[in-house]
């Protein structure tokens, strides 16, 4: 390092001194450099060591790009309190209109009667494949030997006179207390108090189950999921068996 | 004789000696400064350096010129450029202020009482 880049370089490193000051230390150290034989750096060390010296104890002024930092980083501020608040408002009116329309497991809810316009109902005494693909569904039982649902999308589809469809739907549905297989892909179930042993084979997607104070023997295999927080009875009447994978079951929580 | 001179030499090495050397030089180069622009009435930094060396008081470079730095903001020097009669590039003069021209008695006579004291210390029985 030439005594131009020392000077140079110790420059820099004053940058946070008033100009007058800088001025006079480098015209100052610029002035012994052409008096002496030996190289600034070679006699001084490095330039920010020399700069350090000077520092010590005195006060510093922002430099200039400080000042700009300091501007920007109040205005990244600013934005970053926007997007945050921004991001709870989304989560709250998410959390508000994601949340349950009402509490699925009461199964004396007025939204559940026959009488509210929208449900429909077929006959069926037979066992039910049900599948549920892309789709939500609330189910319960009645003694009745009939299918009632209440759909927002398309109804549920039957395919054969032991199957039935469910597809890109929010469904709430009443079955026989016949045997029932459940199929569902990539869709979210809420078993309220099932009355008859089920069958569920579930593939990413959710399972909940409103026990309102039954008992159920849990037989579960899962594959890469999540079954938690249900106590399986040996002596329970029912079995839910559940084939689950990347999926979870856990208990209904409104 | 020569066990002190290990001592010594163990001291030497060791960072508490080094710190207290610091802080009792800083305060002794100081007084020597002043002393040595008082006498000069007039002086510049490679000049106090030459001076300071030829009295066998070893001072680098990066230590005097932060030094008269902090004692021409602690008001104890005033500072002038001068460029030297016979040409040549502008030199950074420094003479004692009047607070400095004050202080400097008292500070002689604080480090000559200091150095009595330590004097009658040793003579101690």
């Amino acid at each position: 390092m030439n005594n131009k880049q020392f000077i140079s370089a110790l420059k820099k490193a004053l940058a946070g001194l008033d100009k007058a000051s800088r001025n006079d230390i480098i015209q100052e150290i610029n002035s012994h450099g052409l008096e002496s034989d030996s190289p600034l750096v070679d006699q001084f060390g490095s330039a920010e060591e020399l700069a350090q010296q000077y520092l010590d104890g005195e006060k510093i002024a922002k430099p200039i790009s400080s000042k700009i930092w300091g501007f920007s980083k109040k205005v990244l501020m600013g934005i970053g309190v926007a997007v945050v608040s921004l991001v709870a408002l989304i989560g709250i009116l998410s959390y508000t209109y994601a949340k349950d329309k009402f509490d699925y497991a009461n199964e004396n809810a007025d939204e559940l009667s026959a009488n509210n316009s929208g449900w429909k109902s077929e006959a069926w005494s037979a066992d039910i494949n049900l599948d549920i693909d892309q789709a939500s569904a609330v189910i319960y039982w009645h003694d009745d030997n009939s299918v009632r649902w209440n759909c927002e999308g398309d109804d549920p589809e039957k395919q054969s006179d032991s199957s039935l469809l469910i597809r890109h739907s929010h469904c709430l549905m009443y079955l026989p207390k016949t045997t029932i297989n459940l199929n569902a892909i990539q869709s979210q179930i809420v078993l309220v108090r099932p009355q008859v042993s089920i069958v569920v084979n579930a593939r990413q997607g959710s399972v909940k189950v409103a026990e309102n104070g039954e008992q159920y023997i849990y037989r579960v295999e899962g594959d890469r999921s999540a079954f938690k927080g249900l106590e399986s009875y040996d002596e329970a009447e029912h079995t839910l068996q559940f084939t689950i994978k990347e999926s979870m079951v856990a208990p209904y929580k409104y | 004789m020569h066990s002190i001179m290990c001592m010594i030499f163990l001291m030497d090495t060791t960072a508490n000696y080094q710190k207290w050397s610091a802080q009792l030089r800083k305060g002794y180069l100081e007084l020597c400064v002043l002393v040595v622009i008082r006498q000069k009435q007039s002086s510049y930094g490679l000049e106090v350096l030459q001076t300071l060396e030829e009295s066998g008081l070893a001072v680098n470079e990066g230590t005097l010129y932060p030094l008269l730095n902090r004692m021409f903001k602690n008001n104890w020097l005033s500072s002038e450029w001068v460029t030297p009669s016979e040409g040549g590039h502008p030199r950074r003069h420094y003479q004692l202020s009047e607070e400095g021209l004050s202080l400097l008695p008292q500070m002689l006579e604080t480090f000559q009482q200091n150095q009595l004291s330590l004097d009658q210390l040793k003579e101690l029985k």
